[in-house]
């Protein structure tokens, strides 16, 4: 009996050990996964450290063979990123501007720009996050993103200032094609904004401010059936402050949006702030960082857990408990319908 | 100072139109429309609306939202009777677009006749935090359907496999009444994202399913397998490994399947030791 249990137990044993291998996270043919490469706090000292591919001189080993190309001189940017615009392939590629030949058959976007000053920037892909980095001291950023498919890409980017405050998105629809590297450069992040006063009275100032490029010149305009400019220049910290006298406004409400420039770049415009002016002085309460809208789970993202818990109750009779969240998180009409998933689109953070 | 132009406003419309590079087709002829927008400075960031064609002339075969503007779809692209595609979605942070590409439809000439490929009931949202609608201009096609030889073919070629995607895991007290609920999403660059599919557990099967999926084992103490279909039948598979795993010795069906060979192989050796006696 005993001998014929053998091969009872070799089966059931393979069976076992069949059923405890584990697969691997993703599957597929033809790869397509996206690999990041971002800046980190610490850059510039000559260390390699988690996040970064090189700094400075210390190439950790690498040049332009062992990234894929054939002669040239590899080098690191100051963003602690490989360098490989000096490097050279000979294939055919073409001789200069902002496509070329990459090492492999995937695409790659490197974004480069200013956001503010030792503050996180965010790069969104079709509406989700594929990379974060931190701006270096001089709120200079660059980004690489690899590994992507031929194709039509919606890319985003924003800042955070250092109230954590985040900026208007800056979108770049892009066509990018196989074995391509597409660098897009002069990204200049819109300022921050805020103002002290929600409501003004009227020939008191209100202090608008925020956060853009150190030694920048912020231009804000103010919105009322006249507009007015104002220009004030931003500090070492990249801060700005102007204190707007009212007495030119009239009674109601008005908006207030800023815009950056250096010497030879000009941000995009930043978000709109809305102040009343009344006759009495109303301060701003503290904002939080977390949206004020389309948050729907509170835990200071809107993003796609926001959207699935939206996209669930669409054309769908609320529940009283939810009727609750759509009144505090969306426009509180009782229903979940495209008007929702415009302020969710507006607010998205990823 | 006062009002320069350095700030300024559009009050004009956005335009959706529908554009083909054929004004005359032969009946047996397949080919492609494109829905774009012209968001005339605007940022759009959510669109809804209907394309109309007419049904005795036209068959439709399919939609092509892989290189679409619009990021996540509310509603995706499908049939609706026999003579309209409806679609809803939003583009995080909007676009701002002279030729925005938001849908490629396509459709099998069938009749004789004049095609109108219309839209419908468009509605195209400010992405400014309000939801306000904007004013919008419908441009349509008309195309002339002649009898005679089809001359037009579209072939999609699409070898790449949907792109990687991060499945989670949410729970949220107005989802599914609190219940551990699978979120999902992704694209297709070349011929579009044509469905997903779930699979629970090892010896679970997989089902045509969206997002937000309830899950089926509450403990969650399997494997989920998420599967990425395009259009072509390029497969993407995404797994999320079990919160709460239980050894392979605590798992049902691993015992049953174990019992079950075990039996088999007995029976089959019982089998092949009478047969040998006989001899």
């Amino acid at each position: 009996m005993i001998t014929f249990l053998k091969p009872v137990v070799f089966l059931s044993l393979v069976i076992a050990i069949f059923s405890l291998v584990q697969p691997v996270d993703s599957q597929g043919v033809g790869g397509g996964d996206v690999y990041i490469d971002a800046l980190v706090a610490g850059c510039g000292d000559g260390q390699i450290e988690v996040g970064e591919d090189c700094d400075t001189a210390n190439l950790a080993g690498q040049n332009c063979a062992t990234k894929g190309f054939s002669s040239g001189t590899l080098s690191c940017t100051a963003s602690c990123v490989f360098n490989t615009s000096a490097c050279v392939l000979n294939n055919g590629g073409s001789g200069g501007g902002g496509n070329r030949k990459s090492p492999n058959n995937s695409a790659t976007v490197v974004f480069i720009g200013k956001a503010y000053p030792s503050s996180p920037v965010t790069i969104l892909k079709d509406g989700q996050i594929i990379a974060k980095t931190i701006a270096s001291p001089l709120a200079n950023f660059q980004v690489s993103v690899s590994g992507l498919s031929g194709g039509n890409y919606l890319f985003a980017v924003y800042g955070e200032d250092n109230r954590s405050l985040r900026s208007a998105f800056l979108t770049f629809p892009i066509m990018v094609s196989r074995g391509t590297l597409t660098k897009i450069q002069d990204i200049f992040v819109a300022p921050t904004i805020s103002v002290d006063k929600s409501t003004v009275r009227r020939g008191d100032t209100i202090a608008i401010f925020g956060q853009s490029v150190p030694k920048s010149t912020v231009t804000l305009e103010i919105n009322s059936p006249q507009q007015f400019f104002k220009q004030t220049p931003a500090d070492q910290n990249g801060v700005y402050l102007h204190n707007f006298d009212s007495a030119v406004l009239e009674f109601g409400q008005h908006t207030t949006q800023s815009k950056a420039a250096t010497n030879t770049e000009i941000s995009s415009k930043s978000l709109v702030v809305d102040f009343q002016v009344g006759d009495k002085n109303i301060l701003t309460p503290i904002s939080s960082s977390c949206p004020s809208k389309a948050d729907l789970n509170n835990d200071c993202k809107v993003n796609l857990v926001d959207f699935s818990i939206a996209a669930f109750w669409y054309q769908r009779m609320l529940s009283p408990a939810f009727a609750l969240r759509e009144k505090d998180h969306l426009n509180g009409d009782g229903k979940v319908n495209l008007v929702d998933f415009s302020i969710m689109a507006f607010h998205w953070t990823g | 100072m006062v009002a320069s132009s350095f700030f300024t406003t559009s009050v004009s419309a956005s335009v959706l139109k529908i554009e083909t590079d054929f004004n005359v087709l032969h009946v047996g002829d397949v080919f492609v429309v494109e829905v774009v927008a012209d968001t005339e400075m605007r940022t759009i960031n959510a669109i809804e609306t209907t394309i109309m064609f007419p049904a005795e002339l036209l068959s439709y075969v399919s939609s092509d939202e892989g290189d679409s503007v619009v990021n996540l779809w509310i509603q995706k692209p499908k049939l609706n009777g026999s003579d309209r595609v409806s679609f809803s979605g939003i583009t995080p942070g909007g676009f701002t677009q002279k030729k925005a590409p938001i849908l490629a439809l396509t459709f099998k000439v069938i009749k004789e006749g004049q095609a109108n490929i219309e839209i419908l009931d468009s509605t195209l949202l400010l992405n400014d935090g309000l939801g306000t609608a904007d004013s919008v201009r419908e441009e349509n096609v008309h195309i002339s359907v002649l009898a005679g030889d089809s001359k037009i073919v579209v072939n999609t070629v699409d070898e790449e496999i949907p792109e990687h995607f991060n499945p989670e895991i949410i729970q949220d007290p107005d989802v599914y009444s609190g219940k551990y609920a699978l979120i999902f999403a992704t694209a297709d660059k070349g011929s579009g994202l044509d469905h997903f599919e779930v699979k629970e557990g090892w010896f679970g099967s997989y089902r045509v399913s969206e997002s937000p999926y309830e899950v089926m084992h509450q403990a969650l103490d399997r494997k989920i397998f998420i599967k990425a279909i395009d259009r072509m039948g390029n497969v993407r598979i995404e797994i999320i490994n079990p919160q709460n795993a239980k050894p392979w010795y605590k798992h049902g069906e691993i015992i049953a399947t174990i019992l079950l060979t075990c039996v088999l192989v007995l029976l089959g050796v019982l089998v092949l030791k009478r047969r040998f006696l006989r001899r």
